[in-house]
């Protein structure tokens, strides 16, 4: 192993991992407000068969397709329909296509997982349903949202090496090239693995830090929070 | 005097079972009402029928005069409630759950200021100072801040109570409110309600502690297999029950 090559390579794939960490960060939050949109209207709605099965189609879709598929698709279609984009953005459409659809399952399954209990509280003082979902359950489904949307995350994190399928110059696509040119393959596999590593690593705690200490309010974590109060008092 | 509830040929199907077959009873202003039957009688089934949590099958609710659930027009055809106006309705009767229901984000002083604040769209100030004086009511001021998982199952109920009573309802419905709790809790929330009933708040209670049955309630109700089959003041009833049946299950339960 050439650690000398590791350390001179390590700062040309500073920007790239930027490229990654941002199509990533920017399709989770795009998703997101699209997910817990069509999420929530698939709980609302479920009565409802058309809508119903418009969004579960698309999550089929999205489930039953590869992402490289979906990658190409958004690359050679999106021309096609007259939407001329940056590569960047065009990753970000890809990704962000792929994620809502997983991302309407992790909605629709933290706000039904919430007991029957708080929903008959809230209707049998007089909320209505959107107020019941507003109120109620969706601050209670957000905490239960979050460990799921960190498996998404680094779900999306490595999926966006796919986007080097399209030429956009992200940390695998970099990689590929300084490997190529270099050939100190090896080396350069170790690095971009070490760097995905510590990127999701570190997204895990931000995201594990908000569920125990920003959301958190049920069970342990609101016990935890009180003790670690008197310990301070 | 019109009386404050009056449920009439009220019946709950649930596919071909029948959990409440034909029930009838009226409750005045002030009254406490007891619901006695073994499980599966289809006490909770009625109580929450009066509410609407359960759609009934057939028969008619009128509280306060006015129609539960729709109504009939000029011509006698029932028109149910919109959502609105079911919604609208159901703020005048407050509910108690067997397993408390409390919100679990919200801190005890924000479970009972959230029905005025959201609901009743009431100032955040006045909300807030409802639900300090409902705590103090149910002996819980100390507790605002916690959270229901901080809380012993008998503050949790005593909380929920509170909530209940913010909505000012008319009537009070309680679905076993003390059968999730040691007798030392259930006697917290006891006293509590025995207070609520000598101010003269208006409840159905569903319950097995026929000691709490005997210090509140006017009128004792025995259900078997969905059917009221024994009503009367409470002190006959516990001294003179009517039926074979209905002495055999107050000896299990006495």
């Amino acid at each position: 192993m050439d650690f000398p090559f590791l350390l001179r390579t390590l700062p040309k794939l500073w920007s790239p991992l930027q490229v990654t960490i941002a199509v990533s960060l920017v399709s989770l939050g795009l998703g997101f407000a699209l997910g817990i949109f069509l999420g929530l209207l698939r709980v609302a709605i479920a009565d409802w068969l058309p809508m119903r099965l418009a969004i579960d189609a698309y999550v089929w879709l999205v489930r039953g397709t590869p992402i490289i598929v979906q990658i190409y698709a958004a690359f050679f279609l999106l021309p096609r329909i007259g939407i001329q984009l940056p590569l960047f953005w065009v990753g970000v459409v890809a990704l962000t296509f792929n994620s809502v659809g997983y991302q309407i399952e992790i909605v629709r399954a933290a706000v039904e997982s919430i007991s029957i209990g708080q929903r008959e509280a809230a209707r049998a003082m007089g909320m209505s349903e959107g107020m019941t979902l507003r109120s109620i359950l969706l601050p209670q489904a957000v905490q239960r949202m979050i460990p799921p949307l960190t498996n998404e995350l680094s779900n999306l994190v490595k999926a966006s090496s796919v986007l080097s399928a399209i030429a956009l110059f992200e940390l695998h696509k970099a990689s590929n090239a300084i490997a190529a040119s270099t050939y100190k393959y090896v080396e350069v596999l170790v690095l971009q693995a070490l760097l995905y590593f510590v990127v999701i690593q570190s997204l895990s705690w931000v995201a594990r830090y908000l569920e125990t200490r920003v959301f958190a309010f049920d069970g342990e974590l609101a016990i935890e929070r009180e003790q670690v109060a008197m310990v301070r008092a | 005097m019109q009386p404050l509830l009056k449920v009439s040929n009220l019946c709950k199907n649930y596919g071909s079972t029948t959990a409440v077959e034909d029930a009838n009873f009226e409750l005045g202003k002030g009254e406490q009402l007891v619901i006695l039957g073994a499980s599966g009688s289809g006490k909770s089934s009625l109580l929450r029928c009066i509410n609407y949590l359960e759609k009934p099958s057939r028969g008619t609710i009128w509280l306060d005069g006015q129609t539960i659930g729709g109504h009939h027009n000029s011509e006698g055809t029932w028109i149910p409630d919109t959502e609105a106006e079911l919604v609208r309705k159901r703020r005048d009767i407050g509910m108690v759950f067997q397993n408390f229901n409390l919100f679990a984000h919200l801190s005890a002083l924000d479970n009972i200021a959230i029905g005025p604040r959201k609901v009743l769209k009431c100032p955040k100030s006045e909300c807030r100072s409802l639900a300090r004086a409902l705590l103090q009511k149910v002996h819980l001021d100390r507790h605002a801040d916690k959270y229901p998982s901080q809380l012993s199952g008998g503050e949790q109920q005593r909380v929920a109570i509170a909530r209940a009573l913010a909505m000012n309802p008319k009537l009070l419905l309680c679905d076993e409110p003390t059968s999730a709790l040691d007798p030392r809790l259930t006697h917290d929330v006891l006293q509590v309600m025995q207070e609520l009933a000598a101010e003269g708040i208006a409840m159905i209670v569903v319950t097995h502690e026929i000691g709490f049955a005997r210090k509140i309630a006017r009128t004792v109700m025995y259900l078997e297999k969905g059917r009221i089959v024994e009503t009367g003041p409470v002190s006959d009833f516990f001294a003179r029950p009517a039926r074979e049946q209905t002495r055999q299950f107050l000896s299990y339960v006495m």
